[in-house]
């Protein structure tokens, strides 16, 4: 009775973790570390499965936290394996397989709530690595998900909560997640974006796509690949389908197999900014179209974009020979707004440029040098010639993806040998002979057509739609395309790849998941256009569609109205969550038979009475009655009707009580 | 059914005369199987009220006088030995009875009280490993003298709330007392007393009294009130749980008599000194009277609607 | 620094009177980021240049989300312990240098939980609890009674980490509640015994009482209930049982029988014989300068001893 002993004052931070935190933590570490190990060495995956087990070993007492040895031994042996598996570069991967195994050996050393605490802000930031790999919508979904059962687990720390459910745990995180998302939306959109600090070391993408040389058999390799190079959403109305071609590269030199561009090409010449006396060989005429290009990662700059862009976003610089390019290699999707003409005239820029485009090897591929000579002097004019190579075309050429090989001329054997081939073939061989004409030709790459979503519209460009085609320069009519492959298969040009081949040639052609499934068709293009979307509206949105943006919003943007705007929004928002949360809180009220009391007896407070605190309502009514001997009626009445309904629970009394309750007005 | 009240109330009046509100009090504390403790000085008619309750209800009726050498056998009944059978019979104590009036309990050893409490409590005596239940239904009055306190064992606090409550009946006034003395003996009036009520009578106004309604917002009040008793400075220890639903229980019998429906704060109001003026202890206060002042002063502190 | 904190105190002081209920408002709920906030801020910060650098928005996305999580939870936090009410209970008693209880009802004005609620009393150690909705949980505080008499319960800071132990948000609750404290009891050689009072003052009385003392012979005329039947049953021959009363055996503490040159040890050394004769059952009374306590036994008895000699030379209206 008379003994209590004293209690040491504990930190409050010190205390031990409990068995449910420790198993949410172990959780959300699977979920979080998950998605890193596509990029980085497995051997971590099983480091982390040993490093759980001994923790969970650690709590229940069975082993102990590693001595100061150990730890030393399991961090030398992790960073040697990190040494051996990666290499000595610092890479991205090298980044986040050190900040794994960090995170993975940190559960070793958890023994309190700051530790705990520690462990789950780490887990934040490598949530937030995986974003440089993954970026899909769904990667943004799963990082809500996993962000969800962080905060759970947080929660989980400051509550001293007993046994509850799943559910339990994650609803009260979830909700403030949600109201959350107003306040991240309005970040979003206002807090100004900045560029790189410094440069980082970024994944290690597989440059998939077009490359910066054309040798024969490369085209084949794209055309079997199904992945999706870019998409078209356009604003202006879609031109033909025969006139989508997609230019990028255009190749000027030729070393007797492959195209590639010259050292002039790629020299800095090349590269100047939009500035209008750089583009004063172009004459734009009409026919503008405009369209926003969604360009999945390529590790390379260049753009596809339709002949001749006008006007594009200022984040892409323009080349003279009338391509666009991005500033640094695209290693995650992009979008970009570009203006193009589709009736122009592109003149050269200088007489070097027409010689250049006539070079050939010093030797190989005789017999077309010869022919070329031939056929020029027995048509006399360039046009003349052109239309003779592509009748010659039409009539004895083949559309096939598996051309028979050829042997050193390259040029020699395709066009007067096994005259099959696609694409590469007859815009190598068609620029070839022109250049043996002495006829300045250059080869152009890039994508021909497209798949139509029929959902939103937009257009998917797959690898498999990669083409190559040809510029001849004319006298007065500048550099004018030339498609060869059109000539010996129209249909490729008119209606996609996959009509112009013949039924054995169809199994190497790449097609699209479900495309013989009408349902999973459509699916699959409404989720095209869901990821479109994502792109454009959440990846793409840079400083220059936040400037757009909030001109909209605000007129002009300064620094004044764009603060007002975040004050009064975030004021507002935290206003409202105010009245929703805390004003409209469900208050624990008094019975109703209390407020009852409570408006009697402010009606009888008008006369100057109220109860004492040990008054019954009864007596309270006498003592009023006694005073007011007129109103004794009605009080009786009165707190009869209370009395029945507060202690005899004759609920059917309460209508009469409160009708009796509005009549009864006493005055002074 | 109810009219019986008035009928007892009357009958037992013509020879307790003036004290209504006590036979009433008395009446509930039987009605609602308690025990009921009379503090007072002798002469009061401690033993005419219970003599006469036991007369109206047809019940069996012994009276003990305690005194200081007393012992739990002289109460409970012992075993003695018969030499002609050549074994034990058990011959029951005083205490096998209806209504059994203990006079004087404070005159005894504590030991003595507390055999008597304790069967009291179980309704039924041990002896010897066997078990002996008391009649039905069974009625304690037991007295206490608060005036003559040498040689006394005052009932001990903790056992005191065995008792459902505790009255005293007092001086009766100024023309009751002229009746009185111009009235016979009491003792030959109580022979004349009728039996007004059968004993298989009881189990019907036990569930007529269960039917009682008791609300919530009564519950409400009562709670307050105990809450309060446990945390008002003046007091030393507070109502126990037991004492709270000893208070609705007796209330709910308070309200029958009465001939309501339903209990009101009134009757709560009424009954809560007698009921709970003996469960807790008052800081300093060890008189009834003082004790009574500061149960008043409870119910004067008290909201009777909670607001 | 310290200058602002007793300010910011006073002025807190002022806005929470002191009441034997009190309800928290907004008025009284004061929050402010948490060292642990801090800490997050920070991983945002560097979760905010990872996204600058690698300009990815969904990582930009992702720390604004975030900071966004941390305004919210500056609403949560502050409703954790809006409408919380306490309500003082029973007045407790301790002794000095122990810790002296203080008996509260917890409650809240509105239907929702509140979670990780830490109760602190100047040096012990804090309490946790969490309070369901439309429950009234009772919890105990503690704090070390420094001398005796009354207590007057210390401001409670209460304070809450929920939801995500970014945000603290806190309140001083100053309740009108108290504690008795009775001196400790320091053990001395004899008893302060009033005048006529010896230690032989045992004897037993010739009068029956309850204490079994032995057989006598049987008389004719004695009760039934004395007879020791089983002895009878035995062949023994009748016997008498025979109980002698233990004449109740009762002493007077009495302070002028102490030599008083410190009080507080007089009353300690009361004290002590207090709980000696509490313990072993024997009666006693006491006699201070101020009060008398009559003869008696008993924990209740106890209780007023301890009572009169803790509040010894305390005011009335200290009381």
């Amino acid at each position: 009775m008379f003994t209590k002993k004293l209690i040491p004052k504990l930190a409050a931070q010190s205390q031990p973790i409990s068995r449910q935190s420790l198993a949410w933590l172990l959780c959300i570490q699977v979920f979080i570390l998950a998605p890193h190990f596509v990029s980085v060495p497995a051997w971590i995956a099983m480091l982390w499965v040993y490093v759980a087990f001994w923790r969970w070993r650690i709590f229940q007492g069975a082993w102990n936290y590693p001595n100061k040895l150990r730890k030393t031994l399991l961090v030398v042996a992790c960073c040697l394996g990190l040494f051996l598996s990666l290499g000595k570069s610092f890479g991205f991967e090298s980044m986040v397989s050190l900040l794994l195994v960090g995170f993975t050996l940190k559960l070793l050393e958890l023994k309190t709530k700051t530790d705990f605490v520690l462990l789950i802000f780490i887990a934040f930031f490598i949530l937030a690595a995986q974003f440089i790999e993954f970026n899909h919508f769904l990667a943004a979904f799963y990082g809500f998900g996993c962000l969800l059962l962080l905060c759970s687990t947080l929660m989980h720390l400051y509550k001293k909560s007993d046994q509850e459910s799943l559910w339990q745990g994650i609803r009260p995180s979830l909700y403030i997640l949600l109201q959350a998302i107003p306040f991240m939306v309005l970040l979003f959109v206002v807090v100004p974006r900045l560029g790189s600090f410094w440069s980082v070391p970024a994944p290690d993408h597989a440059k998939t796509g077009m490359s910066d040389s054309m040798s024969p058999g490369d085209f084949t390799e794209l055309m079997e690949s199904n992945e999706l190079a870019f998409r078209v959403k356009f604003s202006s109305e879609m031109p033909a389908r025969e006139k989508l071609y997609w230019r990028s590269l255009v190749f000027s030199y030729f070393d007797g197999r492959r195209w590639s561009q010259s050292r002039e090409q790629k020299s800095e010449n090349y590269f100047n900014q939009a500035n209008a006396k750089l583009r004063s060989h172009i004459e734009y005429r009409d026919k503008r179209v405009e369209y926003d290009l969604l360009v999945e990662p390529t590790g390379r700059p260049w753009i596809y974009a339709l002949a001749v862009p006008e006007s594009w976003n200022n984040n892409l610089v323009f080349i003279r020979e009338a391509r666009l390019q991005s500033f640094a290699p695209l290693i995650e999707r992009k979008s970009f707004h570009i203006v193009s003409a589709l009736n122009y005239q592109l003149n050269e820029i200088g007489p070097d440029e027409l010689t250049q485009n006539k070079l050939l090897p010093k030797t190989g591929n005789p017999e077309t040098r010869k022919r070329a000579t031939e056929w020029l002097t027995e048509t006399g004019s360039t046009e003349k010639l052109i239309e003779k190579i592509f009748n010659y075309y039409r009539q004895s050429f083949f559309y096939t993806l598996k051309p028979p090989a050829l042997g050193q001329d390259v040029v020699d054997d395709f066009l007067w040998g096994s005259r099959q081939g696609f694409c590469e073939h007859f815009a190598s061989s068609f620029v070839f002979f022109l250049r043996a004409a002495d006829i300045p030709a250059r080869v152009v790459v890039g994508y021909q057509g497209g798949d139509i979503n029929s959902v939103d519209g937009s257009l998917s460009i797959r690898q498999r739609d990669a083409h190559a085609w040809a510029e001849v320069w004319l006298k007065g009519r500048g550099w004018v395309m030339f498609d060869p492959t059109a000539a010996v298969a129209p249909e490729r040009i008119q209606r996609g790849i996959e009509s112009s081949l013949s039924e054995t040639d169809q199994q190497y052609l790449a097609r699209p998941f479900g495309a013989s499934i009408k349902m999973l068709y459509q699916l699959r293009e409404q989720w095209d256009a869901l990821n479109l979307t994502w792109t454009q509206w959440v990846l793409n949105f840079d400083a220059e569609s936040q400037s757009s943006l909030l001109e909209n919003l605000l007129g002009k943007v300064s620094p004044l109205r764009i603060a007002v705007l975040v004050f009064s929004a975030i004021a507002g928002f935290g206003l409202l969550l105010f009245i929703f949360l805390i004003l409209r809180a469900p208050k624990e009220k008094l019975p109703e038979i209390s407020l009852i009391y409570q408006q009697i007896c402010k009606k009888l407070n008008v006369i100057g009475f109220s109860p004492q605190p040990g008054e019954t309502p009864r007596q309270f009514s006498e003592r009023v009655s006694n005073f007011h001997p007129e109103l004794s009626g009605a009080l009786t009445d009165l707190f009869d009707l209370y009395e029945r309904l507060a202690y005899g629970n004759d609920s059917q009394v309460l209508a009469q009580l409160k009708q009796s309750l509005t009549d009864f007005r006493p005055r002074k | 059914m109810r009219k019986f009240v008035e009928v007892l109330v009357n009958e037992i009046g013509r020879v307790l005369l003036g004290k209504d509100e006590k036979i009433k009090l008395a009446l509930t504390c039987l009605l609602a199987d308690g025990h009921l403790l009379i503090e007072d000085l002798p002469g009061m008619g401690k033993t005419t009220l219970s003599h006469a309750l036991a007369k109206v209800f047809g019940l069996t009726y012994n009276r003990v006088q305690f005194t200081s050498d007393m012992l739990p056998a002289d109460i409970l009944g012992l075993s003695i030995f018969d030499p002609q059978q050549q074994q034990f019979t058990f011959h029951k104590g005083a205490i096998f009875t209806q209504v059994l009036l203990a006079d004087e309990i404070n005159r005894t050893t504590p030991k003595t009280q507390s055999a008597l409490l304790e069967a009291m409590e179980e309704r039924q005596v041990t002896n010897e490993g066997k078990t002996y239940e008391l009649p039905q239904p069974f009625f304690v009055i037991a007295t206490q003298n608060p005036m003559s306190q040498l040689g006394t064992y005052p009932l001990p606090e903790s056992q005191l709330d065995r008792f459902l409550m505790r009255i005293s009946l007092g001086y009766p006034d100024a023309e009751t007392e002229i009746l009185l003395f111009k009235g016979g003996d009491p003792r030959d009036q109580l022979a004349q007393l009728r039996v007004c009520l059968t004993p298989d009578k009881i189990p019907e106004i036990k569930r007529a009294i269960n039917a009682v309604k008791v609300s919530d917002s009564l519950v409400d009040y009562v709670q307050r009130l105990v809450h309060f008793t446990r945390t008002s400075d003046d007091i030393v220890m507070g109502l126990s749980p037991r004492g709270a639903m000893a208070l609705i229980k007796a209330a709910k019998t308070w309200t029958f008599i009465h001939e309501r429906a339903y209990v009101v704060p009134e009757d709560v109001q009424y009954l809560f000194a007698s009921v709970v003026a003996h469960r807790v202890i008052f800081k300093g206060a060890t008189q009834h009277l003082a004790q009574e002042g500061q149960v008043r002063k409870i119910l004067a502190a008290v909201p009777v609607v909670k607001s | 620094m310290s200058k602002l904190k007793h300010y910011f105190q006073r002025w807190a002081a002022k806005r929470s009177p002191r009441a034997s209920r009190v309800v928290l408002e907004h008025r009284t709920i004061y929050v402010f980021p948490s060292k642990q906030g801090v800490a997050f801020l920070f991983t945002v910060l560097l979760i905010w240049l990872l996204g600058t650098n690698y300009q990815n928005n969904l990582i930009l996305g992702l720390s604004f989300f975030l900071t966004s999580v941390m305004i919210v939870s500056v609403i949560h936090a502050f409703k954790n312990l809006l409408g919380l009410t306490f309500t003082t209970d029973a007045t407790q008693h301790a002794v000095v240098d122990e810790i002296a209880p203080f008996d509260i009802l917890l409650h809240s004005a509105y239907k929702t939980d509140h979670h990780g609620l830490s109760f602190t009393l100047e040096d012990v150690a804090p309490i946790y609890a969490d309070l369901k909705a439309g429950k009234t949980l009772p919890i105990s505080v503690g704090c070390t009674a420094r001398r005796r008499g009354w207590l007057k319960l210390p401001r409670i800071v209460l304070k809450s980490y929920f939801p995500f132990g970014l945000i603290r948000a806190w309140a001083y609750v100053e309740l009108d509640h108290r504690a008795l404290i009775f001196p400790r009891a320091i053990e001395c050689e004899k008893p302060p015994l009033g005048a006529g009072q010896g230690e032989d003052g045992i004897f037993l009385s010739t009068q029956r009482g309850d204490e079994f003392q032995g057989f006598q012979t049987y008389q004719p005329g004695s009760p039934i209930s004395q007879i020791a039947w089983k002895q009878y049953a035995r062949g023994a021959g009748m016997h008498l049982k025979d109980y002698r009363a233990l004449q109740s055996q009762h002493y007077w503490l009495d302070w002028y029988a102490l030599n008083v040159s410190d009080t507080e040890l007089a009353l300690s050394n009361l004290v002590y014989w207090v709980n000696n004769f509490s313990d072993k059952n024997i009666e006693f009374g006491l006699r201070l300068p101020s009060a008398t306590i009559e003869i008696g036994s008993g924990a209740v008895h106890r209780l007023s001893a301890l009572t009169a000699l803790a509040l010894f030379g305390w005011a009335k209206e200290d009381v």
